[in-house]
C-alpha cells in the first residue's frame, strides 16, 4: 500500500509540476490585469490580491473590444455553417455514393490538408481583391468555407450509420437533400458538433490571413484587435493584461465547456489518420 | 449505383469542389507561377525570371539563417511536446483529478495564440518579466531574453512547447484508451509492470499514434508565425525569422511577391517530402506491428 500512495503521490508532483509551466500565463495574465498600475511590475504575480477593476473598464473604452467580439463571432459563425454544411454534401457523396474520380478527388482534397497557409495567402489575397472584397469580413469568410478536415470526419461518422435507414427514406420518397438533412445529419450530431467546434476554434484564432486581408481597424477580429493593442499600450501592462483577460478567457471557457467533442473529435482526427 | 446517381454526387461535392477550385488549386498554381517572376503586387507586367528567386534565395544568408532558425523550431517543439504530452498521458491514467489536469493542459490549445504571445512576451521581459524577477531572488541575473541573439530562439520553443502539449496529450490519451488491458495483465504475470511495461509494451504498441503527433507537429510547426511576429518580430537580427516570417517579410513588407512566393513553394516542398517520409515509415510501422 505505501507504494500504491507514492506512485500516485509521484505521479501528481509530475503533473502539477508540468501543469505549473502550463497555467503559469493564465495565472501571471489574470493577476497583473487586476493590480493598480503602479503595482504592475511587483509582487504578487500568481495569485491576485488586489482587484482593481478599473484595469478592464480603461481597456474597453480606449479601443473597441465589443466591436472586435462582434467581428470575431460573426465570421466564425459564418465559417463554422459553411464548413458544416459544405461538410455534410460533400462527405455523404463520397461516403454513398460511387462516380468517376472518387479516389482521385478524394485524395486531391486530404492533400490540401498539407498545404502551408503561408503559402496560400499572397495568391488569396488577389483573388480577394478581383472578387471586390478586399478589406471586408467576407474576405475572411468566403476563402474558409470548405476544409477536406470536416470532410473527412463527416465521412467517418457517416460509413457508421446503416444504409438500410437511407433505403427506407427512399421508399417513402425522399429526395436526396431531404435524407441527408432529415435522416443522416441528426443521427451524425456529434460529427456535425466536432466539425462545428473546429471550424470555429479556427476562426476564433486565425491571424496571418486576417492580418493581410484586413487594414480598416473597424474590421478587426480580437488577435488582430490585440496585436494591435499591444503596439500602442505595450508599456501599460495592467490595462494590457485586462484587454488580453477579456479577449481570450471567455472563449476559452466556452471551449472548455465543450472540451469533451473538441477532445474526441481531435483524437478520431490523430488516431484514425 | 453508378451513372444514375453519379451526377448527384457530383452536385453534393460541388459546392467543396468550387471553393476548393478557387482558394486552393488556383492559387497553388498561381503562386507556382508567380514565384518565376519579379512580380511586386502593383507592376501589371510581370517579368519572367524562369529559376532566380530560388536561385537567389540559396545563395542568401538571410535564408539559410531562416531555414536553420526554422528547422531547430520545428525539432524542438515537435520532440519536446511530443514527450511532454506522452507523459502526461500516461500519468493521467487511473489517476483522482484527471479531469482537472486535462483542463488544464488543454487550455493552450484553445488559447488565441497572439494573445499568449502577448502574455510571454511580459514574461519574459528582461527587467520586469516574472522569470527573471524570479531568477534574480536567487542572485541570478537572467538574459535578455527576446533581445539576445542566443535566447530569443528557445524563449519560442517554449512557447511552442506550451501551446502543443495539450494536443500530443489528447492524441496519445486516446490511444492508450484503445490499447488492450488483457496484453498488460499477461506482461503483469511475466513480472513487466511499471516502466518496464511502458518501455516493451505501451511505446511499441502506440509507434502509429507516435508517427501520427509527430508528423502532424511538423506540418504545423514548419508555418509557426503568430507569436513570433508578436514577441520578436522575427528578430533579433533574424535569429527567430522562420521561413513564414521571412515570407511574411518579402510579401507584405519588400512587396518581393515573387521572392515571397518561392519561399511558400519550398515550405510546401518540404511538407510533401515530410509526408512522403511518413508514408514510408507509417507502412513500416505497420508491418511490424
Amino acid at each position: 500500500m505505501p507504494r500504491k500512495i507514492f506512485v500516485s503521490a509521484s505521479k501528481h508532483f509530475l503533473l502539477l509540476g508540468i501543469g505549473f509551466f502550463v497555467a503559469l500565463p493564465f495565472l501571471w495574465m489574470i493577476t497583473t490585469s487586476l493590480k493598480p498600475p503602479k503595482m504592475a511590475f511587483t509582487s504578487p504575480y500568481l495569485l491576485p490580491t488586489h482587484f482593481h477593476w478599473q484595469n478592464y473598464l480603461n481597456a474597453w473604452t480606449d479601443a473597441p473590444f465589443a466591436r472586435y467580439y462582434f467581428n470575431s463571432i460573426f465570421v466564425a459563425i459564418f465559417i463554422t455553417i459553411g464548413q458544416v454544411i459544405t461538410s455534410i454534401l460533400a462527405a455523404y457523396a463520397f461516403d454513398r455514393f460511387d462516380f468517376k474520380f472518387k479516389k482521385t478527388i478524394w485524395v486531391i482534397f486530404l492533400s490540401t490538408l498539407m498545404i502551408p497557409l503561408p503559402l496560400l495567402v499572397i495568391p488569396t489575397y488577389q483573388i480577394v481583391q478581383q472578387l471586390g472584397l478586399s478589406n471586408s469580413l467576407g474576405a475572411l469568410i468566403i476563402p474558409r468555407l470548405w476544409t477536406a478536415f470536416g470532410i473527412f470526419l463527416m465521412r467517418q461518422y457517416f460509413h457508421s450509420i446503416p444504409r438500410d435507414l437511407d433505403d427506407a427514406a427512399r421508399m417513402d420518397g425522399a429526395g436526396t437533400l431531404t435524407l441527408v438533412f432529415r435522416i443522416i445529419v441528426p443521427i451524425a450530431k456529434p460529427a456535425v458538433a466536432t466539425v462545428a467546434l473546429f471550424a470555429f476554434l479556427f476562426s476564433w484564432n486565425d491571424f496571418l490571413w486576417p492580418l493581410i486581408a484586413l487594414n480598416s481597424p473597424e474590421n478587426f477580429t480580437v488577435p488582430l484587435g490585440i496585436a494591435n493593442f499591444t503596439g500602442k499600450y505595450g508599456t501599460r501592462w495592467t490595462m494590457l493584461m485586462a484587454a488580453t483577460v477579456t479577449a481570450t478567457i471567455p472563449a476559452v471557457i466556452g471551449f472548455l465547456l465543450v472540451q469533451k467533442s473538441l477532445i474526441r473529435g481531435l483524437a478520431a482526427g490523430g488516431v484514425n489518420e | 449505383m453508378r451513372s444514375a446517381n453519379a451526377y448527384k454526387a457530383y452536385a453534393l461535392i460541388a459546392p467543396a469542389f468550387l471553393l476548393f477550385l478557387i482558394f486552393n488549386a488556383y492559387p497553388l498554381i498561381w503562386s507556382l507561377y508567380i514565384s518565376f517572376t519579379s512580380w511586386d503586387g502593383l507592376n501589371p507586367v510581370k517579368e519572367f525570371i524562369g529559376f532566380d528567386n530560388y536561385r537567389l534565395l540559396f545563395e542568401n544568408h538571410e535564408f539559410i539563417v531562416s531555414i536553420k532558425v526554422t528547422l531547430i523550431y520545428v525539432f524542438f517543439v515537435t520532440i519536446l511536446s511530443t514527450i511532454l504530452g506522452f507523459i502526461v498521458a500516461l500519468n493521467l491514467q487511473k489517476i483522482k483529478f484527471s479531469r482537472f489536469y486535462r483542463t488544464l493542459y488543454f487550455s493552450p490549445v484553445v488559447t488565441a495564440t497572439v494573445a499568449a504571445g502577448v502574455v510571454w512576451k511580459l514574461i519574459f521581459d528582461p527587467f520586469s518579466g516574472v522569470i527573471n524577477k524570479s531568477l534574480g531572488a536567487f542572485n541570478v541575473m537572467g538574459p535578455n531574453w527576446l533581445s539576445d541573439t542566443r535566447f530569443a530562439l528557445p524563449a519560442v520553443i517554449i512557447v511552442g512547447i506550451w501551446k502543443r502539449i495539450g494536443f500530443a496529450m489528447v492524441v496519445f490519451a486516446a490511444g492508450l484508451a484503445s490499447l488492450p488491458t488483457s496484453t498488460y495483465e499477461a506482461a503483469a504475470l511475466d513480472g513487466a509492470d511499471g516502466i518496464k511495461a511502458i518501455r516493451f509494451i505501451t511505446i511499441p504498441l502506440l509507434k502509429p499514434i507516435f508517427l501520427v503527433v509527430f508528423i502532424t507537429g511538423i506540418i504545423d510547426s514548419i508555418q509557426v508565425f503568430d507569436h513570433i511576429f508578436i514577441m520578436t518580430n522575427g528578430g533579433p537580427m533574424g535569429s527567430t525569422q522562420v521561413l513564414s516570417m521571412l515570407l511574411y517579410n518579402q510579401g507584405f513588407r519588400l512587396f518581393h511577391l515573387g521572392t515571397a512566393s518561392a519561399i511558400g513553394w519550398l515550405i510546401l516542398l518540404g511538407v510533401l517530402l515530410l509526408g512522403t517520409v511518413q508514408r514510408l515509415l507509417a507502412k513500416k510501422v505497420i508491418k511490424n506491428a
